[in-house]
């Protein structure tokens, strides 16, 4: 490590320290997703078939969508992070897969109320479900992956290996339900969705995708202090022994 | 009917519990690494 590195590390982590609150964002995306969850609730009348349980795609469907761009994110991030060799990619990959697997997690269980009134079963070995289960796996097992390497440099790659495996997974989960014979609906756009529902689709949606944005940011902004106090404790004690 | 509307409800308790849950863990992770972030800091400038 280069001499002139601590004090690098001095300077960012006291431009960290400084970083503007996006606790702002937060708020929004808090007051925005009681909205439209309320609108979507109160406004939308009950569907032919399933009744009131229609209201449960306002949480199920958003849940998937932005678990799809988180995953679209780690994506991006691990292919950068292979590229580049940046550590800040890894962070970002990293944080955007946890969101990621907290609203596959979320759709997982939303699904599965959803269900069991309308298919009479809890859970079914259904491509689309089991494409979802399958991709909520992997990314735990990413998750688990990176608390157990100990190497920062070996965890990055081997995790931008296994996230953009993961992330493969999604488009067959989007398209398992055109590809195989399948209980669960096409997917839900505004062509599949019956126009009284699909407002309502969009505006949870859009609360979810600023909820999952500040997620992130957060997230990346506390794992990019973990490290830097890591390297800081690094350096201190190659100071130590140089002294 | 009725018991329909006890599936809606459930989902959208588990939809909250898991934001707020999730909220709250991301909150105290955070404030841990700013208080690791601000002893390391310390630390470097003593050394």
């Amino acid at each position: 490590m280069s001499h002139a590195r601590p004090l690098e590390m001095e300077r960012l982590s006291t431009a960290v320290a400084k970083e503007r609150s996006i606790e702002w964002l937060g708020a929004i995306a808090l007051l925005a997703l009681i909205g439209a969850q309320l609108a979507g609730v109160l406004n939308s009348p009950p569907d032919r078939d399933m009744g009131h349980l229609q209201k449960i795609m306002y949480v199920h469907v958003p849940s998937a969508w932005n678990a799809f761009i988180a995953f679209f994110v780690v994506a991006i991030a691990s292919l950068l992070y292979l590229w580049k060799g940046k550590e800040q990619y890894d962070l970002v990959a990293a944080s955007a897969a946890e969101v990621g697997t907290l609203f596959t997690g979320l759709t997982l269980v939303l699904g599965s109320i959803w269900g069991r009134p309308t298919w009479g079963v809890w859970w079914t070995w259904d491509p689309r479900l089991t494409s979802t289960a399958v991709l909520f796996l992997v990314f735990v097992g990413y998750l688990a992956l990176r608390s157990f390497v100990e190497d920062a440099d070996r965890r990055a790659q081997w995790s931008a290996a296994v996230g953009l495996l993961g992330a493969l997974n999604v488009p067959i989960v989007y398209m398992s339900v055109k590809w195989w014979r399948t209980l669960h609906q096409m997917q839900s756009n505004p062509s599949t969705v019956d126009p009284e529902y699909v407002i309502g689709l969009r505006t949870n949606g859009i609360a979810v995708l600023l909820l999952l944005i500040y997620f992130i940011v957060k997230r990346y902004r506390a794992a990019r202090m973990e490290r830097l106090s890591e390297h800081l404790a690094e350096s201190a004690a190659l100071e130590g022994r140089r002294a | 009917m009725a018991e329909t509307n006890g599936f809606v409800v459930a989902a959208y308790i588990v939809m909250w519990v898991g934001l707020i849950g999730y909220g709250v863990r991301l909150h105290l992770v955070f404030r841990e690494a700013r208080r690791r972030l601000d002893d390391a800091s310390r630390e470097g400038r003593k050394a």
